[in-house]
């Protein structure tokens, strides 16, 4: 995904235009139980326009924090802010708020026009106009043809789209997706992925999108915010929760991920040197990271570099092959290195040079830029 | 292809030997028993089998005029046959043509005396004996009831006989069975309307509760069901009657001057069989209640519904098929029902199933009780039917 491009991290995010907050959620505080926090002092801003998911592991908070914005979750503390104006204690019917269901949630006892006019109709408005904005949103979800049919006669992906265009249909400030896609097979997912995105950019529309499948994330999101037991680990644009993950979940959760513990002995600047059981590894790091703590050096798989290069990188892992998977555009290695460690290599089958059989040993580069000092803590409650 | 067929009719065949125990037992135990019993309302052969000869000889009358001498002397051969045979058809003639009793107990004192008389003589005395059996009115009445199969017993259940062959409907203080239907169907719909006006909610709370509550909650509901219904049926008339606690309760608060008649009547009947029938009712409903799931009441308040207002629109349509089929086992259960209405209703709430007990067990005429059970079957059946084709499909659209 990344290649070999090394660069610093980014100030700014992915978009650099001005950005207007619509929602923000400060030191919001959710339990059901009122013992476990689902949601820890939540800070989050939602910029007008954006296309922000919230991702993580079931249970890391990321659901809930969708309910309390639609409506169907009261914080116990904090506030939430839309507009301006708190909506906390706002009831979910007044919030103007579209919101897509992870079942989709379209009234089978309707029509797709009926379910699409439901929201205007409880809005007041009137019947020509309503039935000329179900056609017209029909036509923006391309499925002009499907108005008098029953929910149920429609396909996944169809549900789908009826669904997405029930949501828009009143033009809500903000439109919420609950895994939408999670129900439909992979083809039709990375379909309708695109489609979703293209939307989002016509229609100019904020959405807050909800999913634990991190390359759904990575591929539609202007921001991601990675959540991990009930707080936000890391919000930023796709390439840079990839490319430097704040945190060893961050690095576990978003890709395939490399992690060596190590003992920091040297830095400068942003570049540390890090000893892994005997290994040095050079590494970049946003935070300085003080001589003797213990650490983790993440690096991916697909940043290993075969030959020796010139000029030459400083990270050399000295491996044997343990195990070869091969997948068709690449192939996959499990190598140990001379401590025990075990570290995965990713090379292209295209530039693969020997065979690789297990047993052989051989040796892999990795540029500092590509290896990432992290600390051992994650934010926990 | 043919190894395709070959194993789908094995697996047919398997299949149809595994049903054959059940299908056999229903055919016997169920389907037998029940056919027979509603045959017995089109059958004549209580009168074949009491006058056989009679009833051969007037096979081959052409019904003008009266019958020849043969058939006189036949009807006294088999009136001498057995004391018992005139006493049956006398008593089956009579329930179709009031006095007929008589007529036959004055043809069989006469045929005692006929016994070795000619068939001429045996007409003539006859006749002798009542005017009756000179009128070609008696006998055709005797053939017609004579014949393979009659319909005079299922047109008698509902009111209509015949008269001088003309089929006539009786009105008024004549007519008996079809106000009995009417009320059937009356108390029926009254129970079904309560139980669902009453059931709904409480359904409604079991299905909302959390799963602790809800237990509590069905173990109320279900506690009647536990008890015989016999006892429960019991423990309402200690309630109700007039020196029992409800009513003692509204003179103490000055809400009734005297006892109020709570039992024994129509009240009384509707209020028993609401408390029996609730559970039906509830059961079917929360389960479709809880069916429904979390996220269309979410949806809805999202697409800006208002709490009734997303009841009304969309919740309670998606409840519709459990009310229906809820409140269609109320109504179903209703109608056959015998105990209540026998237990704590007054002469005017007795409905159907009292009558087809009544003629089953005292008056002895199967006929028309099973003339009349045939008409509730079919009744039913047609009910069904037209439920599965005017609701069916909207239900299918929800589910």
């Amino acid at each position: 995904m990344t290649g070999l491009a090394q660069r610093l991290p980014d100030d700014a995010g992915a978009h650099a235009p001005a950005k207007k907050v619509l929602c923000s959620f400060s030191k919001v505080n959710k339990s059901y139980d009122g013992k476990t926090r689902v949601v820890a002092d939540l800070d989050l801003d939602i910029f007008q326009g954006e296309f922000l998911t919230l991702l993580g592991p079931s249970g890391s908070g990321k659901t809930t924090t969708l309910m309390m914005l639609a409506g169907f979750e009261q914080p116990n503390e904090g506030s939430i802010e839309l507009d301006g104006t708190s909506i906390v204690g706002v009831p979910a019917y007044l919030r103007n708020i579209g919101m897509v269901f992870q079942n989709y949630a379209l009234f089978p006892h309707m029509t797709v026009a009926q379910n699409l006019a439901f929201p205007l109709r409880m809005r007041g408005v009137g019947k020509v106009e309503r039935e000329q904005r179900v056609k017209n949103i029909l036509d923006v979800v391309r499925l002009p043809e499907v108005a008098d049919r029953r929910p149920t006669q429609l396909s996944g992906g169809q549900q789908q789209r009826i669904a997405l265009a029930r949501a828009l249909i009143f033009e809500p400030r903000l439109v919420l997706m609950d895994e939408p896609l999670g129900a439909l097979d992979k083809q039709l997912r990375e379909h309708m992925q695109i489609e979703i995105r293209q939307l989002h950019e016509r229609l100019g529309i904020t959405v807050v999108y909800v999913t634990h499948d991190q390359s759904e994330a990575l591929t539609m999101s202007d921001r991601v915010a990675v959540f991990a037991h009930g707080k936000i680990q890391q919000i930023a644009a796709p390439n840079d929760i990839y490319e430097r993950p704040a945190n060893a979940f961050v690095a576990d959760f978003i890709g395939d991920n490399n992690q060596l513990r190590g003992i920091v002995k040297g830095h400068e600047g942003h570049e540390h040197e890090v000893d892994c059981g005997g290994v040095t590894v050079r590494a970049v790091s946003e935070h300085q990271h003080q001589i003797g703590t213990e650490v983790l050096v993440a690096f991916r798989p697909e940043n290993a570099v075969l030959d020796h290069p010139i000029p030459p990188l400083p990270n050399k892992f000295d491996v044997q092959v343990s195990e070869k998977i091969y997948l068709g555009d690449h192939l996959r290695l499990r190598c140990r290195l001379a401590n025990g460690d075990v570290i995965t290599v990713k090379i292209s089958n295209k530039a693969q040079r020997g065979d690789f059989a297990p047993g052989s040993a051989t040796s892999f580069y990795w540029s500092g830029l590509d290896c990432h000092v992290l600390s051992t803590e994650i934010a926990k409650l | 292809m043919t190894f395709l067929t070959r194993t789908m009719r094995t697996r047919w065949a398997a299949s149809l030997l595994l049903i054959a125990p059940l299908f056999a037992f229903l055919l016997v135990f169920y389907f037998y028993p029940i056919a027979s019993f509603l045959l017995r309302s089109a059958s004549t052969s209580e009168i074949t089998n009491t006058i056989p000869a009679t009833s051969i000889a007037l096979g081959q009358w052409d019904g003008e005029g009266l019958p020849d001498e043969p058939v006189y002397a036949a009807l006294v051969s088999d009136l001498n046959a057995s004391a018992q045979a005139a006493a049956i058809l006398g008593r089956r003639l009579n329930a179709l043509e009031p006095g007929m009793r008589t007529v036959v107990r004055k043809a069989t004192a006469a045929a005692r005396e006929l016994t070795l008389a000619t068939p001429a003589e045996a007409k003539a005395k006859l006749i002798e004996a009542d005017e009756k059996w000179g009128a070609p009115a008696t006998w055709k009445l005797l053939r017609h009831e004579t014949r393979v199969a009659t319909s005079t017993f299922l047109l008698a259940a509902v009111d209509v006989q015949r008269k001088a062959d003309k089929l006539e409907l009786k009105t008024g203080n004549d007519a008996l069975f079809l106000p009995i239907f009417l009320r059937t169907l009356a108390i029926s719909f009254t129970v079904t309307l309560i139980c669902i006006i009453i059931g709904y909610p409480v359904a409604w709370v079991i299905a909302m509760a959390t799963p602790r509550t809800a237990s509590w909650l069905m173990l109320l509901v279900l506690v009647p069901f536990w008890l015989s219904i016999l006892a429960r049926t019991a423990a309402w008339i200690i309630v109700l009657q007039g020196n029992g606690p409800v009513n003692s309760l509204l003179m103490w608060a000055g809400l009734a001057d005297a006892p109020l008649q709570l039992v024994f009547n129509r009240f009384g009947v509707i209020l028993v069989m609401v408390h029996v029938m609730l559970p039906f009712l509830v059961l079917p409903l929360c389960n479709s209640i809880r069916a429904i799931p979390k996220s269309y009441f979410q949806a809805a308040a999202n697409l800006g519904a208002p709490p009734v207002r997303a009841f009304m629109h969309v919740i309670f349509p998606l409840t519709v098929p459990g009310m229906w089929a809820g409140g269609f086992i109320v109504f179903i259960l209703s109608i056959g029902y015998y105990i209540t209405p026998a237990l704590v209703g007054g002469p005017n709430d007795q409905m159907i199933s009292s009558f087809i007990a009544f003629y089953t067990n005292q008056s002895i005429n199967w006929s028309l009780s099973s003339a009349l059970s045939a008409w509730l079957l079919g009744g039913m059946l047609a009910l069904v039917m037209l439920s599965q084709r005017v609701i069916g499909p909207m239900i299918r659209r929800v589910t």
